[in-house]
């Protein structure tokens, strides 16, 4: 079972490690440790872990080679300058895309919302055919009237 | 005193590179690489994805140079633009899942932190090793907000405030997850 220091917590301990503490508070635990074998090792082993990570981390650090960072760096910056679509991108800078976007955004919804008024009634100049009279026998006349083209329809059948 | 200088020839790096002139800008990669591999190395785990990075971290501070406002200081604002680049990396969990698998020694190697510390023994420099595989692999599987902190804490030194500023989160979250990656860490290695 886990042995637990009865007045300090593992948080705490980890906050004198890391000096978050107050001078005053710090020198408190500083003591403490000293004669709590619980916190004690507790510090040694976040030590420990720091200690193992900062020297591997190092280690590794130092088997990459730094030397062209620089000198790659710059040709890559060069080489995306050079970019023909980048100049283009650029040239367009994204706050005349997102204008661009707003104004076709704002024609599409109102070509949508205007199509009934102004489209429709353009396909339709005038009627189609007038019919003033009609000869023959006449069995039937029906008569069509729409509001809003004022297409008048005229059906007949001849007996 | 010394700070004032340090920020007098801070701010005569950044306005030479909004000027665009390139000797400035092999100063400033000279001066933040080994700072900024090491956060990159940290997150990531991998050198030459950490090269990668720090790379594309250089290219887009070339780029946004002008937007560049010091509120943070340069040295926080190349912090933060490595630590978003890490978090965006896109190749970053294939090739953490091909590091965390590079290991060719067994697991179950137990009680390694009472690994005595009696000089050059072979079998001490050994469990040494293996404690030292068992951690990384361990930080490595880490989440992501977790490791950050404790990166930025352990290998940058950054005190709890500073963490919280960069991250944009409480002081008090700073603590609960360096306790949390402590606690995790310690578990994988103990008996």
């Amino acid at each position: 079972m886990k042995k637990a220091c009865k007045i300090y917590d593992e948080k705490t301990i980890g906050k004198f490690v890391d000096n978050e503490l107050s001078s005053e508070k710090s020198k408190t635990i500083s003591e403490h440790i000293e004669t709590c074998p619980i916190c004690d090792s507790i510090t040694a082993k976040y030590n420990h872990l720091s200690n193992i990570f900062v020297q591997s981390t190092s280690k590794q650090l130092d088997k990459i080679d730094t030397d062209l960072l620089g000198q790659n760096v710059l040709e890559q910056i060069k080489r995306e300058e050079n970019n023909f679509f980048k100049k283009v991108f650029d040239y367009f800078s994204p706050k005349l895309y997102l204008k661009i976007a707003s104004i076709v955004a704002i024609m599409i919804i109102s070509l949508t919302y205007f199509q009934e008024r102004l489209i429709r009634p353009l396909d339709i100049i005038g009627p189609s055919a007038i019919v003033n009279s009609v000869d023959g026998n006449v069995s039937s006349v029906m008569i069509f009237e729409t509001k809003k083209s004022k297409h008048t329809i005229i059906w007949f059948s001849e007996a | 005193m010394a700070s004032n200088i340090d920020n007098i020839e801070e701010n005569d790096l950044v306005s030479r590179l909004k000027q665009g002139q390139e000797w400035a800008f092999n100063i400033l990669v000279n001066k933040y690489q080994n700072m900024l591999l090491k956060i990159a190395y940290g997150i990531t785990l991998d050198r030459e994805e950490s090269l990668e990075i720090v790379q594309d971290v250089f290219v887009s501070v070339h780029k946004n140079i002008k937007n560049f406002r010091q509120d943070a200081g340069l040295s926080g604002w190349l912090r933060k633009i490595t630590i978003n680049t890490c978090l965006n990396w896109k190749r970053k969990w294939e090739r953490r899942f091909r590091w965390s698998h590079q290991s060719i020694e067994p697991k179950d190697e137990n009680k390694l932190l009472r690994a005595k510390k009696d000089g050059n023994n072979p079998e001490t420099l050994y469990r040494e090793k293996q404690i030292e595989l068992l951690v990384m692999e361990n930080i490595g599987k880490l989440p992501e907000k977790i490791r950050v902190v404790f990166v930025l804490n352990t290998l940058e030194g950054l005190s709890y405030d500073e963490i919280a500023q960069h991250m944009n989160i409480k002081r008090g979250t700073v603590s609960s997850r360096l306790h949390h990656a402590r606690k995790i860490l310690l578990e994988s290695i103990k008996d």
